[in-house]
């Protein structure tokens, strides 16, 4: 079942009607208050749409109280286009972001995406190959391929790249992949970050502006395509 | 001079008749039996109170002088003549002229410092007064009257303020009423500013360089003691920083207000473009819904107008939103190392979202181009220039970026194989508001906002954006950026 939490009731119905059109189930919610209990009693949840804006609640805090006790994924809906809100929802535990307008293929996609993403957790076995269109990459080996052709990465590529195959779909903050790789960072690690992200992308992608595999979340992060 | 005469006649009868009061005193103690020494007593004493009551030294010496005369005419033998038996006398009469003078020049000098103390307290009194009073008025208006009014009460004359109101353009005068109570106010020309200055003892209001106006005095006042000028001067002061007192006011207030008004627009238009989109959003999903479940090529057709104008809409809302930021001057960069094939990558993706069928080709540098921008307002750069030329091409015509670097500066290129420019429209393309003419497609979307947006931008990081025609067919626009920031 999903949980579409969203003051403006015309959006809550489009989404209910396009989510319903796709066979999920839903549930709706107007305000912070109901959400959390809905969460809180409902025991079969899978997704969560939530608007940040809402009147009662900032949404933030919201998906901060939830974290607290389920890990039901977040999709977050925003009208507001300041890339700190989105870089703070998804740092305090969403799971991808929307902003407003959004298209309903964008959401559809990144629903599939995150419940793919749940289903590959509960199944607690990893792939040792991925396999993207022409790209393949073998855990085991540490080879990764497009088209047959070896690519060698550098151990910090290599690693980066790992973490983004492993998440396709997903935005991954810049602070995200820092702390995942880097372990403990500073400010300046930022920079070597895109300097290692445009070198990833030099040998992946044909043309590095027309990305097929590592698409830019300009100001946020980096997204694995989910293809 | 009337009353100089009247000053003149009043000494001279003060110290006669003290003169003939001492010598009739003098006979009267000689008729009871007293000595000589008493008469020069009497006589210095009458000096004394001479000197006190008349102005200047002249007549203390004068009296001094008849004393002597009076003393040697009255009391000396041989008696009621100038001239004396006994030569002892003589020494009798220096003593007495010495001593009357001596004494009328030290009550004369108490007297002028007396004078000159009283003099210097009038004019602190009336500059506390001024000052006091004008520390009360509000507004460069109730300072000229209540300055006027300070005056008048002052001089006892007509004293004209004359104030010229450089924002609204009008020259005011203040002057006494005809009648003799309060001030009466006017609107002037320049001519008869100078008129009035010209005929008058004027002084000039200057504040930061600029006359706010003038202080007309009757022309006598020329001619009137130092002392008085100092006053006038000091005055005049106090008036001054009283008028800069009040622009600096009226200054800031309007600052304050004007600061609070930009604040509210700011917000009003920040929440409206926030307002807007959730209903777009309503609009675009409901069209997109409807698109996939119709088959019915006409109604396609609609429905994709309308997902297609919602997505003009919302970037119309953003570029509404970044020209008040740039207008009130308040649009601060926020200047990150980007790179440039990731902004270029975004911009053509959020170009196309809204437009299904052109193709838009992209070249970068081969090696990763980090450039300091800031990195939304570069991308909303492009993909103005991106929309403009989707605006100007059928889907079958070429649209290319080209990013490439040139010494110090990295060249961006958005280059379409459409319509072209009108090369008249070229100079004010990127002028606010400016749409081209006879270009059907620009009358449906253009406001004119996207290209002065670009400018506004890009001449903020310091670079500069050109339009041009291609040889063969369609535009170019291209923009640089500093590679060192």
């Amino acid at each position: 079942m999903f949980l579409i939490v969203e003051d403006d009731i015309k959006i809550r119905k489009f989404i209910d009607f396009s989510l319903k059109s796709q066979e999920y189930e839903c549930i709706e919610a107007a305000t912070g208050k109901e959400a959390i209990n809905l969460i809180a009693t409902q025991p079969n949840l899978k997704v969560i749409i939530l608007d940040l804006g809402l009147p009662d609640m900032d949404g933030l805090k919201i998906i901060k109280e939830v974290r607290e006790f389920s890990d039901i994924p977040i999709i977050v809906v925003s009208a507001r286009d300041q890339d700190i809100e989105k870089v703070e929802a998804l740092d305090a535990g969403a799971d991808d972001y929307l902003a407003k307008p959004f298209s309903i293929k964008e959401l559809l996609a990144r629903i599939r995406v995150i419940l793919r993403h749940s289903q590959e957790i509960k199944q607690e076995e990893k792939p040792l190959i991925y396999k993207v269109a022409d790209l393949e990459i073998n855990l085991e080996k540490r080879k990764v391929t497009i088209a047959n052709h070896d690519i060698h990465f550098t151990p910090m590529e290599y690693n980066i790249l790992i973490l983004l195959v492993k998440n396709p779909g997903r935005v991954l903050t810049h602070k995200y992949i820092l702390k995942m790789v880097w372990g403990n960072y500073l400010d300046s690690d930022m920079q070597s970050l895109r300097v290692f992200m445009a070198n990833i992308r030099r040998k992946l992608e044909k043309n590095p502006a027309e990305p097929r595999y590592i698409f830019t979340e300009v100001g946020i992060g980096y997204r694995f395509t989910d293809e | 001079m009337r009353f100089r005469n009247n000053d003149i006649i009043i000494n001279i009868a003060i110290t006669f008749f003290l003169n003939v009061l001492a010598t009739s005193l003098s006979l009267f103690v000689q008729h009871l039996g007293f000595t000589e020494v008493n008469f020069v007593v009497i006589y210095i004493l009458s000096v004394l109170i001479i000197s006190r009551y008349t102005k200047g030294y002249f007549y203390g010496i004068v009296a001094s002088v008849i004393s002597m005369l009076s003393f040697n005419f009255f009391f000396t033998d041989p008696l009621y003549s100038f001239s004396v038996d006994d030569p002892s006398y003589v020494f009798t009469f220096a003593v007495i002229l010495i001593a009357a003078i001596f004494t009328s020049a030290i009550t004369s000098k108490l007297i002028h410092s007396k004078d000159l103390a009283n003099e210097r307290e009038k004019q602190s009194q009336t500059l506390y007064q001024v000052t006091s009073t004008l520390a009360k008025a509000g507004g460069v208006e109730n300072v000229a009257m209540v300055s006027i009014q300070c005056l008048v009460d002052l001089f006892k004359n007509d004293i004209i303020f004359i104030n010229i109101g450089h924002k609204d353009n009008t020259v005011k005068e203040f002057a006494p009423a005809l009648s003799g109570y309060g001030i009466i106010s006017r609107n002037i020309n320049l001519k008869e500013v100078e008129r009035i200055i010209s005929n008058h003892f004027s002084f000039p209001i200057i504040v930061r360089d600029k006359c706010e106006g003038y202080i007309c005095f009757p022309e006598e006042f020329k001619d009137n003691k130092e002392n008085n000028l100092f006053l006038l001067n000091s005055i005049i002061m106090q008036i001054t920083s009283a008028i800069q007192r009040e622009i600096l006011t009226t200054e800031k207030e309007t600052a304050k207000a004007e600061t609070e008004r930009e604040r509210l627009r700011g917000n009003l238009l920040r929440a409206i473009s926030h307002d807007l989109r959730t209903p777009l959003t309503g609009i675009m999903g409901s069209a997109e819904m409807l698109l996939q479940r119709l088959n019915d090529k006409e109604n396609i057709r609609l429905l994709q107008d309308i997902f297609e104008e919602s997505g003009w809409l919302i970037r119309l809302v953003e570029n509404i939103l970044s020209l008040t930021k740039i207008q009130e001057g308040r649009l601060a960069l926020n200047i990150q190392s980007e790179v440039v094939e990731e902004i270029v990558a975004e911009a053509v993706s959020r170009a196309s979202k809204y437009t299904s069928d052109h193709k838009i080709s992209i070249s970068v540098p081969e090696a990763p181009l980090f450039l300091p921008m800031d990195g939304k307002l570069i991308i909303q750069v492009l993909i103005n220039l991106l929309d403009n030329a989707i605006k100007h091409t059928t889907p079958s015509e070429e649209i290319a970026i080209y990013v490439h670097v040139d010494g110090k500066k990295a060249w961006f290129e958005v280059v379409d194989k459409g319509t072209g420019l009108n090369e008249n429209d070229i100079p004010k393309i990127f002028d606010l508001f400016f749409t081209a003419r006879n270009s059907h497609i620009d009358s449906k979307h253009g406001i004119g906002l996207g290209l002065a947006i670009c400018k506004a931008i890009i001449n903020l990081h310091g670079g500069e954006i050109f339009a041009e025609n291609n040889k063969i067919k369609g535009s170019t626009f291209r923009f640089y950026l500093n590679l060192k920031n």
